[in-house]
């Protein structure tokens, strides 16, 4: 597998937690204060995400699996390394369905969609068969792509002065408690504490000194654009945000600039297209590596089985209001486990069973790794 | 096998490209333009029970042909029919018993609710709006007390097609003379769930006997009748409850602070109180503070204004700051005059279109949720507002003195 640049990282880290985010409008049952939750969310998750640099760290050189291996054993390590396998792949099968229901709600609602959810994950896997610098530079070309897109819909948006400060307030109306009970655990789980995913990528890094640097400064700029994303749609939408399917894409639609720039909505959809499809090849990917790692089977074998069972999946729920029910709901419980949860309890053992092979100041780097 | 390699891979390329150019079509998502009508006005009506909306359907052929010949003879430029049925979306699918082709929304400039569907409730309208992908809340609004039919099959002189032309008139009223406000789909949802429920609507009416529904009337060199914009409807709850006449509309914009350009006309001269001057406002800006008065609320409004003098028939000598002062005050008694019977008018009809409850809810948060309730029917009409306004005449147009005092000075009457 090819080595991965700090920048390249640091797009991926980017990208990947900006995602679909646009499309759901977070801490909504905090009305005008939602930004204050995804605030308090987005700093809760810097707290994991430090964790999860803490176990990189560690052992540079390991990936997800390793770590397992050396921290709980072997035989624990499959049950675990399994356990992530099906976490990625679910995670996977979720964007796919967002992917067609965002498809079927906005753009084709003709199309059947076993043919959209088909195409994106035929392309999905075309991107995993060729390796991380496939996925990494196509993420980086994105990364310039989506970033003027959402800078000229802002520009937009603000230049027809749709957003008004006056729905952000009263600030805190309710007080404080309402605005942490949408903050903790919903938007602590998604999408702050996804990273995980990056815990399987990071060996992969030309530099892995940068790591630390590259996951921190890219969290931070990822969980910046989301509060100020939040917030733009609430000073836009006001009440409608709460009960709109696709915020973000109702407030494109009120842009109407010299009476003939109008109807930007695709521009909105192909941004959300690119957010979800580098998600659900990421986690796909992820998924892919473990199974490689755990059982040494070839690589494409694995990734054409995972993406079966991804799309196979994908019809599992009946329509859209049960796909978002448990994704709010039984989801979230199973992603604070497997995200934050299985993390700390690893550094927790990383700590006292791993001797860490690099030491701030001099001394011996002896490695003494005690496999249990 | 490389030289095999290289084909596969070319011949999977050139197929790639064929696949990739027979999706870009879209596919099964296609619109072909001469399987969809598109409307350009929508109108709803409610009548036994039932919903009866009309349609105003572009004809792209009679539209292209006009910039030829430049008369107005020949087909109408737009097709108006109706069709009913008990529910909204349900009587816009009746439409295909009579139409070869599918209406297609989302070129809908306006839509025209009738007062008897607006005093039936409009939540249906807004659901259904907020539901479908293909109405564009971008809508403008209107009502009429009449038939919403009837203003749909009337063609406005100088304008293509009526739909647009109606949107570009009030986008034109709210710019240049700022009496009604431009209310949007959204807007109107929006401030139909803000604090007090309350919204205003204008509405159109057709003045005249004989409406211009064919282009032969359109022919004459005037017009037997006009669409024009009348009233401020209010709406609360999804209800239609009473109408706020022109003057009453402006002076609630004035306390809104929604003015974008006006004219103010306030008489000059206490000797001769029929002769008005005229000021154009071109920036205006209005503060509201609620203060608590024992058990009622006052509203301060704060207005700040900047003018020119467009007319002037009285005899001071505008050279001199005194007498532009003093023209500064009688416009402020003016407007802060307009402002106060707008909010009796408000408080007659128990609807807080002015913004009161939304600077109640800014600043006192706890209280507001207290007396969201009772607040339109029992505390609004207790309620007092104090004005204070401050206009800034900058200039007094391309002449100082008044016609009539140069025709005094010059030895006449």
């Amino acid at each position: 597998m090819h080595r991965i640049g700090s920048y390249q990282l640091f797009v991926m880290i980017v990208m990947f937690h900006i995602g679909s985010t646009p499309l759901f409008q977070l801490g909504s049952q905090a009305r005008q204060d939602s930004w204050i939750a995804v605030l308090i969310g987005a700093a809760g998750g810097a707290f994991v995400m430090a964790v999860f640099v803490a176990l990189q760290r560690r052992k540079p050189e390991a990936g997800l699996v390793e770590l397992l291996r050396l921290t709980v054993g072997r035989w624990p390590a499959v049950f675990f390394g399994l356990l992530y396998a099906a976490f990625f792949a679910y995670q996977s099968m979720r964007n796919v369905r967002d992917f067609g229901e965002l498809t079927s709600l906005s753009l084709l609602q003709n199309s059947p969609k076993w043919i959209i959810m088909g195409i994106i994950v035929l392309i999905a896997w075309y991107t995993v068969m060729n390796g991380n610098e496939a996925f990494f530079r196509t993420t980086q070309l994105l990364f310039i792509i989506v970033l003027g897109s959402y800078f000229l819909m802002g520009m937009v948006v603000l230049a027809m002065g749709l957003p008004d400060t006056r729905m952000l307030r009263p600030v805190l109306e309710h007080g404080p408690l309402p605005v942490f009970r949408a903050a903790l655990p919903d938007i602590f789980s998604f999408p702050f504490t996804q990273g995980v995913i990056f815990l399987v990528f990071w060996k992969y890094a030309a530099n892995r000194q940068a790591v630390r640097r590259t996951a921190y400064w890219g969290y931070a700029t990822g969980a910046v654009f989301i509060i100020l994303m939040n917030a733009l749609i609430v000073s836009v939408l006001g009440p409608l945000s709460t009960v709109s399917a696709l915020p973000y894409l109702e407030v494109v639609q009120l842009v109407k600039v010299a009476n003939f720039v109008e109807r930007l909505d695709v521009v909105v959809t192909l941004l959300l297209f690119t957010g979800l499809y580098i998600k659900l090849t990421a986690f796909y990917f992820g998924a892919a590596i473990v199974i490689r790692e755990l059982f040494s089977i070839p690589y494409a074998w694995g990734a054409a089985f995972i993406g079966v069972i991804i799309y196979a999946s994908s019809f599992a729920e009946r329509n859209n209001t049960v796909h978002l029910w448990i994704g709010f709901g039984v989801s979230l419980r199973v992603s604070l486990v497997m995200q934050v949860g299985i993390p700390v309890a690893l550094l927790l053992l990383a700590l006292v069973r791993i001797r860490g092979t690099e030491r701030r100041r001099g001394g011996s780097t002896a490695t003494e790794g005690k496999a249990g | 096998m490389r030289l095999r390699r290289e084909w596969c891979h070319k011949i999977c390329c050139t197929l790639l490209l064929g696949v990739l150019s027979i999706a870009a079509t879209g596919c099964s998502g296609r619109t072909e333009l001469n399987e969809i009508s598109i409307v350009s006005a929508s109108g709803i009506d409610w009548k036994d029970g039932k919903w009866i909306i009309s349609y105003q359907l572009v004809l792209p052929q009679a539209i292209s042909s006009h910039g030829m010949g430049g008369g107005a003879h020949g087909a109408a430029p737009v097709n108006v029919f109706s069709t009913s049925g008990d529910s909204i979306r349900g009587a816009i699918s009746k439409s295909s018993y009579e139409m070869s082709r599918r209406l297609y929304f989302p070129q809908n400039q306006i839509i025209v609710v009738s007062e008897r569907a607006a005093k039936h409730g409009l939540t249906s309208l807004f659901d259904a709006y907020l539901r479908n992908p293909d109405s564009r809340e971008t809508v403008n609004i209107f009502l009429t007390k009449e038939s919403a039919r009837e203003v749909l099959e009337h063609l406005i002189p100088l304008e293509e097609i009526p739909g647009a032309a109606i949107a570009r008139m009030i986008v034109n009223e709210e710019n240049n003379g700022s009496t009604l406000p431009n209310m949007s789909m959204y807007r109107t949802m929006l401030e139909l769930l803000g604090p007090t429920k309350t919204t205003g609507i204008p509405a159109l009416e057709i003045s005249g006997d004989d409406p211009l529904d064919s282009t032969r009337k359109t022919a004459k060199t005037y017009s037997s009748s006009k669409i024009k914009l009348t009233k401020l409807g209010l709406i609360q709850d999804g209800k239609l409850i009473g109408w706020l006449t022109h003057d009453q509309s402006y002076g609630v914009m004035w306390i809104r602070g929604e003015i974008r350009q006006s004219t103010v006309w306030f008489s000059c001269d206490v000797k001769h109180p029929a002769e008005k001057a005229v000021i154009k406002i071109h920036h205006m800006k209005a503060k509201r503070k609620a203060i608590k008065t024992g058990d009622g609320w006052k509203l301060q409004v704060r207005i700040a204004a900047r003018g020119t003098l467009l007319e002037y028939p009285c005899e001071a000598d505008l050279s001199q700051p005194q007498s532009v002062a003093a023209l500064e005050r009688q416009a402020a008694d003016k407007i802060a005059l307009l402002a106060q019977n707008g909010f009796k008018a408000v408080q007659e009809q128990k609807a807080d279109i002015v913004g009161f409850g939304d600077a109640i809810r800014l600043q006192y948060p706890r209280q507001w949720s207290a007396i969201t309730k009772r607040w339109n029917e029992r505390l609004l009409p207790e309620a007092t507002m104090e004005t204070d306004v401050d206009v800034v005449l900058e200039r007094t147009g391309m002449s100082t003195d008044s016609f009539r005092k140069m025709q005094s000075k010059a030895g006449g009457s």
